[in-house]
């Protein structure tokens, strides 16, 4: 079993794929993105799914390394064949070597607050994307009927782009600019 | 009433007074004050100001363990990565011997600036209004929100706020007055 440390982290990489998300989401987010880009409004993709296995990296890697966990008492994940706890020369469990090579994983996520484990994103059902536009943005809701959008902010910000959003059934939250999600956490 | 009127007058003098203290009118929160996330290689400082130059001083800020460090402008770099949009780009050098990094944290620009501690938390008048401001990071879903406070943290003025996308979810410990827009 691969002892954990820094190889761990180019793994189970964040994707930026809508067609990553799961259905019904996916056919949502894919017309909501195809009727704003089709307004003429820039559209970038961040984050979409955030997979299961990179959370659980994340979130006991910040354990282990900055909270005290015993890496002992980290459960084991299907599909992550990860040893937390590293031996010493004599080959007796260490404390130092585990939380090392945790801390190095800490580092090499770039984490500076502690990861949850679950979320819309590790579900495949929510998508990080920045949005902006020039002037009035003329789009379509999901009926297919004409919405113009004269108001600002000219971006992911805007209450009546989250309105479009939401009648393609991808809802907005409104704490973190970038996220959209299936109902809106 | 002539008492009443000295007692107006004096009132309206002091409060004029006050009011007028700014030692530098061109200094704002909106260019003086930015975000600054520290990894293991760099020092990266998003600000909405674009004509820093190398070896300007500043004050990092270190919301969660509230305490100040003195850091310098490096030069120019393109972006820090998920900047908010008008916001240039800095490489800062700060001695980053006993932090905890990866880290966010608030940079104010100003010459002159103290900061003490008023209980647990840092104080500095950034504003030269005579009042103290306070500074917070806190998370929400998948992002820091970091706020600059008058009077007082989260029942005080809030006077400046940013966010930065983490590109992982956190947990939250935001207050609802620390996410508004």
């Amino acid at each position: 079993m691969p002892l954990s440390g820094p190889t761990w982290v180019s793994q189970f990489p964040t994707s930026k794929r809508v067609e990553d998300l799961a259905q019904p989401f996916r056919d949502q987010v894919a017309r909501f993105v195809a009727a704003i880009r089709a307004a003429g409004a820039t559209l970038t993709i961040a984050d979409t799914l955030r997979p299961p296995e990179r959370a659980y990296l994340m979130h006991f890697s910040f354990e282990i390394a900055r909270e005290g966990v015993d890496p002992a008492s980290v459960p084991a994940r299907a599909g992550v064949d990860i040893q937390w706890v590293h031996p010493d020369a004599p080959g007796t469990p260490s404390a130092v070597a585990s939380r090392n090579a945790a801390e190095k994983m800490v580092q090499g996520y770039g984490i500076a607050f502690k990861p949850a484990l679950n979320s819309r994103h590790t579900e495949a059902h929510a998508i990080d994307m920045s949005i902006s536009w020039v002037g009035d943005l003329v789009t379509a809701k999901a009926d297919g009927t004409s919405v113009t959008i004269t108001s600002a902010p000219r971006d992911g910000n805007n209450a009546s782009l989250h309105q479009v959003g939401a009648s393609f059934g991808v809802i907005k939250l409104a704490t973190d600019p970038p996220h959209w999600s299936i109902d809106g956490h | 009433m002539i008492v009443k009127h000295i007692c107006f007058l004096m009132t309206a003098a002091l409060t004029l007074s006050c009011r007028s203290h700014a030692v530098n009118a061109s200094w704002s929160y909106d260019k003086n004050v930015g975000l600054a996330v520290v990894t293991a290689g760099h020092a990266c400082l998003s600000i909405n100001d674009p004509s820093l130059t190398p070896n300007t001083h500043v004050h990092f800020i270190d919301a969660q363990r509230q305490r100040e460090m003195p850091a310098v402008i490096v030069s120019g770099r393109q972006t820090c990565g998920n900047d908010s949009a008008g916001t240039s780009g800095y490489e800062m050098r700060l001695d980053a011997s006993d932090m905890q990094i990866p880290m966010v944290g608030i940079v104010v620009i100003g010459d002159g600036i103290t900061f003490a501690r008023r209980g647990t938390q840092l104080a500095g008048d950034v504003d030269r209004d005579r009042h103290d401001e306070f500074f917070r990071t806190c998370t929400s879903a998948e992002g820091v929100h970091a706020t600059v406070w008058s009077d007082a943290p989260l029942t005080g003025t809030r006077r400046w706020h940013q966010y930065y996308a983490l590109g992982y979810d956190v947990e939250s410990t935001c207050m609802p007055a620390e996410l508004s827009p």
